[in-house]
């Protein structure tokens, strides 16, 4: 109900500041709920209102999930050809283009959206114990932490592994249909406003939308600009050192495996190879994290189990999918009379480095960009993987949550969105840089 | 009728259509042609209302249809536009096109209706099919078939019959011709080909450069 007319207007905004717009609006997705509750439950004082209870938590919850929302509308839009768009322009008004035209266009995209945040939501926990709720992910992690029996917590977790399935399933069905589609750059196009009403509607989502992007940044620069508390003690330093490592191996790592199986599912399209995979994003971090116990407690991987590798292998068991959709997505929308054409004049490495991986290309850019923005202050997998004596940043930051020290959290919240942005900066002038020495050598070789 | 007067188009900049003056009255065949890139496509997007142009006026039936930046929506222009692609809704059958199109004819003359164009198109064994499903020829007849159906008072065409085999072509052109003149539509038509002009019988116009000349010896 918020995302689609929030969306509808965002799709319309067109040149640069439509895309920097839609990036700002969906770029919450990144940040983690526990930060989106610090900052909306300041706000939420700020005005005498109350801070905690049931309402509350939903409806931090609901606004933290309406960028994935966003995100999935807009790429529901961008599958949807512009002269299919003018057709309906030419043939019907707004509100009855809309729904008949417009809204099924995008059904594809809004079920899987939904299906998505529905597993999240249902697979959360730090939200919901910051609010001293329990839930059944929570109970997951409390039973396997308290006795260590993971085929107990398995077998309570499987009411959950199946709703997870269902939904996967789901989800993949509605992502195949995007199978005969491509998407389509908008050029300037024309838009005509609908009744008033439709009008108001609209800009009240996006409201919403924005105070979803303005609250936490307003609450997270305020408290750590501002504030005169000693934020930075060494040991923090030290966590978030070590969760940048983490997650920049983990990212990198999950790449290589990703472009395999992309490559092998645009060959053989096979529905429960995906669901397998995708499973694996949408299971809960804490079936995750034992699941990853589990597989690395052979005898003889001690090394692994007691060290670092255990928290990267569990996230590139969470990343390979999300990693795995983005090339594949981008292997799907280019162009394979280009990858034939190619595969006429060269051949073996020149191939792949020069052709395949330039259309895979902007999927690689955005699945690392996410790969790195979600692992950095995760906090669940952490809580279950990380080798004694080392606690990344997220477990760090829901600490001091806990402890009420909302400074420091506010402080290392703004390190991890610089850190984000500068390495989006780095991937963005890599892209640059190599697409630059591509035309080079293409330019050299025409002119010699 | 619509008028078209001293209208004026620029890209980036970049002029696409500079002074052009077009008249279509209702029961008028007007056939533009012209090399690639000269604004054609963009002329009739303009007067569907797809375009704002940066001056000019565009006038249907008397109406002013472009004040500033304010247009008059397409669906409110009585026309029926075939694009240079199908541009068809890829959830919708063959079939479902068509009604969506016509909306308040009575039941049974709809139904007639759908079921004479289907028969005319030759899609009547594909109705149920969807976009996906069907030929870039038949695509393109569907097309046809959509402007035609809600009866308009002017026809827009953009190439409609460019992936037609030449016997299916013709027919196209001749039913076309026939469809427009028994609705009383007026037809706007951009095509390459003479033999299409020719069947047509309309008056012939070139848009070269921008500019619209009346033969093509002016150019």
């Amino acid at each position: 109900m918020i995302a689609v007319p929030a969306a509808s207007i965002l799709t319309n905004i067109g040149g640069w500041q439509g895309k920097a717009f839609r990036l700002l609006v969906v770029s919450p997705v990144v940040v983690p709920l526990y930060i989106h509750a610090l900052a909306w439950q300041r706000f939420l004082q700020s005005l005498g209102l109350p801070t905690q209870g049931d309402f509350v938590a939903f409806a931090i919850e609901t606004l933290a999930r309406v960028p994935l929302l966003i995100a999935a509308t807009l790429i529901g839009y961008a599958y949807m050809h512009p002269t299919a768009e003018d057709a309906m322009k030419v043939y019907s008004d707004p509100v009855r283009g809309f729904l008949h035209i417009t809204l099924p266009q995008l059904k594809a995209a809004l079920i899987a959206g939904c299906c998505i945040v529905f597993l999240f939501s249902l697979n959360e926990y730090g939200l919901a114990s910051l609010f001293m709720r329990s839930t059944y992910s929570l109970d997951i992690f409390i039973r396997y932490s308290a006795t260590g029996d993971s085929a107990g917590a398995l077998l309570f977790a499987f009411p959950l592994i199946l709703t997870s399935a269902i939904l996967t399933m789901i989800a993949v069905t509605s992502l195949s249909k995007f199978s005969s589609l491509s998407i389509s750059r908008r050029h300037n196009m024309v838009h005509f406003s609908g009744p008033i009403w439709l009008d108001v509607l609209r800009a009240i989502a996006l409201l919403f939308v924005l105070l979803q992007v303005v609250i936490p940044l307003k609450e997270i620069l305020s408290l750590s600009i501002l504030s005169r508390a000693p934020v930075m003690t060494t040991i923090a330093i030290e966590s978030f050192k070590y969760s940048i490592s983490i997650s920049l191996i983990a990212s990198v790592l999950s790449i290589p495996l990703a472009w395999v199986l992309a490559e092998y599912l645009h060959r053989q399209s096979c529905r429960i190879m995906w669901l397998s995979l995708l499973i694996c994003f949408t299971l809960p971090s804490s079936l995750t994290g034992i699941g990853s116990i589990v597989f690395w407690s052979w005898t003889g991987m001690e090394s692994v189990y007691n060290g670092w590798f255990l928290l990267v292998s569990g996230y590139m068991t969470k990343l390979l999918p999300l990693s795995t959709l983005f090339i594949y997505g981008s292997i799907r929308n280019s162009d394979s009379l280009l990858w034939d054409a190619a595969r006429i004049y060269i051949s073996g490495f020149q191939l792949w480095f020069k052709i395949r991986l330039y259309q895979i290309w902007p999927g690689m850019v955005g699945a690392l960009l996410i790969n790195f923005a979600l692992t950095l202050p995760e906090l669940e997998l952490s809580l279950l993987l990380s080798p004694a004596g080392k606690n990344g940043i997220g477990i760090r930051l829901f600490n001091y949550l806990h402890y009420g020290a909302p400074e420091q959290v506010a402080y290392f919240s703004l390190m991890i969105l610089l850190s984000t942005l500068l390495f989006g900066g780095g991937l963005y002038s890599l892209t640059t840089h190599y697409a630059k020495g591509l035309s080079d050598s293409s330019t050299t070789r025409k002119t010699s | 009728m619509i008028e078209v007067n001293s209208l004026y188009f620029s890209y980036d900049d970049k002029p696409i259509l500079s002074g052009i003056d077009l008249t279509l009255h209702k029961k008028e065949l007007l056939i533009l042609s012209g090399p690639s890139g000269a604004g054609k496509t963009t002329l009739i997007r303009l007067i569907a209302g797809l375009e704002i142009p940066n001056n000019g006026t565009i006038k249907i039936d008397g109406k002013v249809l472009n004040m500033g930046n304010k247009l008059v929506p397409p669906h409110q222009r009585a026309i029926g536009m075939a694009f240079q692609r199908p541009a068809l809704w890829p959830h919708m059958s063959v079939k479902s096109h068509l009604e969506f199109v016509i909306k308040n004819n009575a039941a049974s003359n709809k139904n007639e209706r759908i079921l004479r164009l289907l028969e005319e198109t030759e899609l009547t064994s594909f109705s149920n099919r969807r976009p996906d499903q069907l030929s870039e020829g038949q695509a393109q007849r569907l097309s046809i078939a959509r402007a035609l159906a809600a009866e308009p008072n002017y026809l827009i065409m953009d190439e409609p019959f460019s992936n037609l085999d030449p016997k299916m072509r013709d027919k196209m052109v001749q039913f076309v011709k026939f469809e427009t003149t028994a609705i009383g539509a007026g037809l706007l038509l951009i095509t390459h080909d003479k033999r299409d002009a020719e069947l047509l019988e309309g008056s012939r116009f070139w848009l070269i450069d921008g500019q619209l000349h009346k033969n093509n010896s002016s150019a």
